[in-house]
């Protein structure tokens, strides 16, 4: 940038973008010599070039900090390989796709999981392989939440109404606390399974509004007539 | 981040297929994706999801690039779409789910798992406040300090556009910061002398 750059000839938009570039130059460690010279005039009839110039330069800095370690989290993730590639994923998010039928894609989903779905509320419990026996049960009230819901997993199986658990548990929010532990907000999914007399499916009416209609079970084919 | 980095990236082999040099391609770059999608992310969306996605998409689609010259620009629209439509997605239900269990979530304090201070959040909203076209190169030149060279290559435009772009950036920068500092100062201003008025009577 050259040194004979008069700025009172210049028009106010020019001014302001040499300011800008000189500014950003400074910041940058590019400055040459005669970008110098400029500035240098430049402050010698605008005295504010200087406040600006440390005020850039301490936001540019705070702003490579926080990116700094925005970014780290980045060097945390590889591309996928091994059984989990891509490939192996997209084929499987296919196949489930390509079914219609909210009730065929259940039944796709949970046979996925077959053999991974933790079945044993023993386990849930943090207790002994073969599961709690009903005489060491304590009673639902004092049952501490894991507990509790290790005796839900477990006269569910008894009865058949759950499957089991999802191994994988969706995590929603993480807070980092003040006292140096951390708050993880997260969903455990589990599979049951009902047997009823009556259906009923989401549907839109004319006018765009949510209803719900009845299924006609009889018309759906049994798994014995598949 | 220096321009032997740039020219030392296997990005013809990877495009070819060899698994190995599309790793180490992907480990050069994957910081600048992450700037990416900070910049065209909404607050909400997580960081690490997003960018799993992009790994995901880079390994599906890598061999589509025809020219490796165009794997920057490729990798850094993929990198925008998935920002915009996943991160919709990814935040409108990561909300629901929040507001389902009586949460919800201030994305603004929090990028990633970093909780922020007070004058680092305020630089970055004003950072993801400024206009599409000198929010990313702005923060770009954040990033290990990328050359304008580097920032032109991934945007596709002439160095000199990146400058004027970064430079006039950091100008919007430092009077949203301006214009910021001065309404709080107004309003606690305010507050004080109404304080003194209730005090007073």
């Amino acid at each position: 940038m050259s040194n004979d750059h008069n700025q009172s000839n210049m028009s106010p938009e020019n001014s302001a973008h040499l300011r800008d570039l000189l500014i950003s130059r400074v910041i940058d460690g590019s400055a040459s010599p005669e970008d110098w010279s400029s500035f240098r005039i430049l402050a010698a009839t605008d005295a504010e070039v200087w406040t600006d110039l440390s005020d850039a330069q301490r936001e540019h800095e705070a702003l490579c900090e926080v990116m700094h370690a925005a970014t780290a989290i980045a060097d945390g993730i590889d591309l996928p390989g091994g059984s989990g590639s891509p490939l192996v994923f997209e084929s499987r998010v296919t196949t489930a796709s390509r079914w219609g039928g909210w009730a065929i894609a259940a039944v796709v989903l949970l046979g996925w999981f077959t053999g991974t779905i933790s079945m044993n509320p023993g386990q849930v419990n943090g207790g002994a392989s073969g599961g709690p026996t009903a005489g060491l049960l304590p009673a639902l009230q004092q049952a501490s939440p894991d507990e509790a819901f290790g005796q839900y997993l477990h006269a569910g199986q008894t009865s058949g109404q759950v499957v089991g658990e999802m191994p994988n548990q969706i995590v929603i929010e993480t807070l980092p606390l003040e006292d140096g532990t951390i708050e993880v907000t997260f969903i455990r999914q589990i599979v049951e399974r009902r047997v009823l007399d009556k259906a009923y499916r989401e549907a839109v009416d004319e006018f765009g509004n949510p209803i719900v209609l009845p299924v006609d079970i009889q018309s759906l084919k049994t798994r014995k007539s598949q | 981040m220096n321009e032997r980095w740039d020219q030392t990236l296997p990005i013809e082999s990877a495009i070819a297929g060899h698994s190995d040099a599309l790793s180490q391609v992907w480990v050069g770059v994957r910081r600048w994706v992450a700037v990416i999608l900070i910049a065209h992310k909404p607050r909400e969306a997580d960081l690490e999801d997003l960018l799993q996605l992009v790994a995901l998409q880079v390994c599906r689609k890598v061999h589509e690039v025809r020219d490796p010259s165009l794997f920057k620009p490729w990798l850094r629209t993929v990198t925008i779409n998935i920002a915009r439509e996943q991160g919709r997605k990814a935040s409108r239900k990561r909300v629901g789910m929040l507001r389902l269990v009586g949460r919800t979530r201030n994305e603004a304090d929090q990028i990633g798992n970093m909780q922020l201070s007070e004058d680092a959040k305020r630089v970055l909203d004003a950072a993801l406040s400024l206009p599409e076209k000198y929010r990313e190169p702005v923060l770009m030149r954040c990033q290990q300090s990328m050359s304008y060279k580097q920032i032109a290559e991934v945007l596709s435009l002439p160095e000199t556009t990146i400058e004027t772009r970064i430079a006039r950036g950091r100008r919007m920068l430092r009077e949203t910061i301006e214009l910021q500092t001065k309404q709080e100062l107004e309003a606690e201003k305010k507050q004080r002398s109404r304080a003194i008025r209730v005090g007073g009577a």
